[in-house]
């Protein structure tokens, strides 16, 4: 008894003298006044601190040695600096510079860790969740569309759909914290289930440049980063309202207390809808809709080494019928997950699971709203990630992973289908000489339903002075859908479509070569990239079947060059013009048709104007997209084309101490075009918004 | 007083009473919807029967009036039968025109079955129905998927034996959101007299 009393004893006084070590400081402007809000992370372990109102941080250590401090905040420059940590405490202050072009933020997606945006071989652009509500945007795919030349949306049967580089959204990898999401329809995920107030940022990759990725990233990657609990308090509210009573609306409250933190966030929106072609009075533009998302996350951090986060999300999505049809969609999606990191040495283990379940039902009207099961999806991955830190030039990661796949269908035969699927990934990532960083890695995959795959590519980065050049060669693959495998679909004993349980994965090499531009007064890259796809999986007539019956084959083959540009110019201080152009030209081999749906040409311009001051700042934007026409080919003889046009964008927003209102004008020339379907805008509307943080609240309020 | 009241409510109840007496007696509005969802074989309805009934020979049966096949309806005369099925559009709308048409008009101008071109999924078929009755619906062809939208005019028909309806075809869609399901409203003269009340 004794001895067990002296043990806890000296492990007591260990944590005692452990407690003791620390880091603090204190986070300024170059004119010395405090920055509150600056996430400061200690690289390499789960320690962290958020500046107070008076620019001071403080983060307890556990361990003295050599740590690299990483001080962010958006609209200043990232930094890092490394210190050595010696018992007691340490201390470590920052001065921020302001920075409209943060090249030091840290971007996840393109190899599978962090990485310095400058110092990516795969070239990333980012759309932040602020920037988004400073602009008074509150969906994630009306962001990628304004903000991401050569990414653009359609709507078929209300549902937005996206195309990449001239690829559609089957060739789009969308990820949410890097897992794959449940309740896909024709390669397009529910966006509306994309719960804004969470949305930290959107790391957007063109091309198969990433291969540690799985099926479907052969267009691109597009990983949405939720926000992660820094703060000890941060409570945030928003509200948009807009013509036709369309109001988007949410908050979210983070909290942390010792070890654990939490954050709850909702969203709410609802339109009454509109239609601008009222010939079909039964088919709406835009129907009236409900939905809201709650999502709940904790971080759990024990110690310094391990980190816990369990999170779980209700969404629901309820439509409104104006169709002659009795019954309307009802939408739900259901996830949970567990994600964990533990480090050792220089190293770092990473563990997670995720399952996720979308359901749609119809929703019988005459029959007591009755709920009727049209299909079902149920997507569950395990993975687990060693990153081994061999040296400071040479980064390997190996991964292990296992998805599974089930989806319920009406049009399935037999109802429900699953697949399933190992996976093991490696890449290193070597730093040649002070210019060369070189990224190769491998992924390997056995898939229930076609075998062994295995995808490599290989990235590459020159540094030379204010120029970063990159290239990228690599291969993707996109495994036949469990539809396109198992669908049976009786068009009314008309015709039918059905699945091929011998379909093979379609299969892409890409490559891509980019120049970028990096100064404090500019930044500008130029890429040029060709993917070529084979095995592409189609549906086609059956030409001896005694019914009208189409199959889905590996018969299509297709290529695709492009061009993307991107720059970013200083004006005066506070004062940029941005402009990005994209240029895809998209070739069926099969068909000698352009790709169904394919925008050639499209850009967008913006002016951004910001000043701040001690307790408020006040921004204002003009922001004009161009898109040229969109082809659909099915013959030469016939093709649809939505029309090209042009759309302006003016915002203003006000920022004083928690108070900020947002104001703006969305499509200033009042642009209606009731053929295209990728433009359902209803003309000109005007729309407000309000942001309230609480945590800004405080003492020294209003 | 009252009793001036009494009596005078008598007088006028007898008198509206009599005047009915005269005609003949009111006849009903029914409902029915026909399972039509077999884009091959087709359902043949009987008024006087209320129901879907099973024909031998419909080219040659005087016992069917309407015939259905999916969103597709065809009367029993013409090109479809050997009756004197025809119909009439009377470009009237919706309960209130339902409740509005209380005799056929002699303007009323009646056609049978012919052949008719229908846009479907390849092009365009032809298919014998009433092309007056064609009229019925819309395809509205967007977002969310072909719909079959009611167009709400009123029809007269004119049976296989000579009689005459009118029929309002209000849905395409059963309670449970199965296409090819026609719900329709009619009252039918079964005395063979114009009066449709």
């Amino acid at each position: 008894m004794k001895q067990l009393l002296m043990l806890f004893l000296l492990l007591f006084s260990r944590i005692l003298c452990a407690q003791e070590t620390s880091v603090s400081g204190r986070i300024a402007l170059p004119d010395s006044s405090s920055v509150s809000g600056a996430t400061i992370v200690l690289v390499g372990t789960t320690a962290g601190a958020v500046s107070d109102n008076d620019g001071v941080y403080r983060i307890k250590i556990v361990k003295s040695g050599t740590y690299t401090l990483r001080v962010s905040l958006i609209g200043y420059e990232t930094q890092e600096k490394q210190i050595e940590i010696a018992r007691g405490n340490n201390s470590a202050d920052f001065i921020l510079k302001e920075s409209s072009i943060d090249l030091n933020e840290v971007v996840v997606t393109g190899t599978k860790s962090e990485k310095m945006l400058k110092n990516v071989p795969v070239l990333t652009q980012v759309i932040y969740g602020q920037k988004m509500l400073d602009l008074g945007i509150t969906n994630a795919t009306a962001a990628l569309q304004n903000m991401v030349p050569g990414l653009d949306v359609s709507y078929y049967g209300q549902r937005a759909s996206i195309t990449l580089q001239g690829m559609d959204s089957k060739y789009v990898l969308f990820l949410v914290d890097g897992e794959r999401i449940a309740g896909e329809v024709n390669g397009d995920i529910d966006y509306s289930m994309l719960n804004m107030e969470n949305i930290e940022r959107i790391e957007v990759i063109k091309g198969a440049s990433s291969s540690l990725y799985g099926s479907n990233a052969i267009g691109g990657i597009i990983n949405i980063i939720t926000k992660k609990i820094t703060k000890s308090f941060e409570g945030k509210f928003y509200s948009r309202y807009s013509k036709y009573n369309e109001l988007a609306t949410g908050g979210g409250i983070s909290l942390k207390k010792g070890i654990v933190g939490s954050r709850t966030s909702l969203d709410f929106n609802h339109t009454d809808g509109y239609d601008i072609t009222p010939e079909s009075s039964h088919d709406w533009t835009q129907n009236p809709y409900t939905s809201f998302s709650l999502n709940q996350k904790f971080e759990i951090t024990p110690t310094s080494r391990l980190s816990f986060t369990p999170h779980t999300t209700y969404y629901q999505f309820v439509r409104g019928n104006v169709s002659a049809r009795p019954a309307h969609d009802f939408y739900q999606d259901i996830n949970a997950g567990l994600k964990g990191k533990y480090f050792f040495g220089n190293h770092s283990i990473d563990f997670s699971y995720y399952y996720d379940r979308y359901n749609i039902y119809n929703v019988l009207e005459l029959l007591d709203n009755r709920k009727e099961t049209v299909s079902y999806d149920i997507i569950q991955t395990i993975r687990t990630q060693g990153n081994f830190h061999i040296s400071d030039k040479n980064n390997l990661i190996a991964g292990l992973e296992y998805n599974n796949e089930s989806l319920f269908s009406v049009r399935n035969e037999g109802g429900l289908k699953s697949e399933r699927e190992v996976v093991l990934y490696v890449q290193d990532d070597i730093q040649l000489g002070q210019l060369w960083n070189i990224v190769a890695g491998i992924r390997t995959s056995y898939h229930s339903s076609y075998g062994f795959n295995a995808a490599p590519k290989v990235s590459m980065l020159l540094k030379q002075g204010f120029m970063n050049f990159r290239a990228s060669v690599g291969t993707g693959f996109r495994s036949p859908s469990l539809k396109e495998l198992y669908m049976n679909f009786d068009h009314f004993g008309e015709w039918y479509i059905i699945g091929n349980t011998g379909l093979k994965p379609e299969s892409s090499r890409y490559i891509s070569g980019s120049a970028e531009l990096l100064r404090p007064w500019n930044n500008s890259s130029v890429t040029v990239y060709r993917n070529a796809i084979t095995d592409m999986i189609t549906d086609r007539w059956l030409p001896d079947s005694v019914r009208l019956t189409r199959q889905y084959q590996n018969i299509a083959s297709a290529t695709i060059y492009g061009t993307d540009i991107l720059s970013k110019q200083k004006i005066f201080d506070g004062f940029w013009i941005s402009a990005g152009y994209s240029y895809v030209k998209s070739h069926d081999n099969e068909t000698d048709l352009q790709l169904y749906g394919t925008t050639k040409h499209s850009g967008n311009i913006s002016a951004d104007y910001i000043t701040r001051g001690k307790n408020n700042s006040f921004s204002a934007q003009i922001y004009f997209k161009l898109m040229g026409e969109k082809f659909y080919e099915i013959t030469p003889e016939k093709t649809y084309i939505d029309k090209p046009f042009s759309t302006l964008k003016v915002t203003i927003s006000d920022e004083y101490k928690w108070l900020r209102i947002t104001a703006g004008v969305d499509n200033v020339f009042n642009v209606i075009i009731p053929e295209n379907i990728n433009f359902i805008s209803p003309g000109r509307r005007f729309f407000i918004g309000l942001n309230i943080d609480f945590g800004k609240m405080g003492r020294r309020g209003f | 007083m009252k009793k001036i009241f009494y009596v005078l409510t008598l007088v006028i109840g007898l008198a509206t009473g009599c005047s009915k007496e005269n005609s003949n007696p009111p006849i009903q509005s029914k409902s029915f919807e026909v399972n039509s969802t077999s884009s091959t074989i087709w359902k043949y309805f009987s008024f006087a029967k209320n129901d879907t009934i099973v024909v031998s020979d419909p080219l040659t049966s005087e016992e069917w009036d309407l015939a259905f096949q999916r969103y597709r309806i065809k009367t029993n005369g013409g090109m479809s039968g050997s009756g004197q099925g025809s119909a009439a559009n009377s470009y009237l709308k919706g309960q209130i025109g339902f409740d509005a048409l209380k005799t056929v008009p002699d303007t009323a101008t009646f056609s049978a079955d012919a052949s008719v071109n229908i846009a479907v999924q390849q092009g365009y078929a032809t298919y014998v129905i009433n092309p007056e009755i064609y009229t019925w619906f819309t395809i509205e062809l967007a977002t969310q998927g072909t719909q079959i939208v009611p167009s709400d005019y009123i029809f007269f028909i004119k049976t296989g034996d000579g009689k005459y309806a009118k029929v309002w075809f209000k849905s395409y869609y059963s309670a449970t959101d199965l296409s090819g399901h026609v719900t329709f409203q009619y009252k039918y003269q079964p005395d063979g007299s114009k009066s449709l009340e």
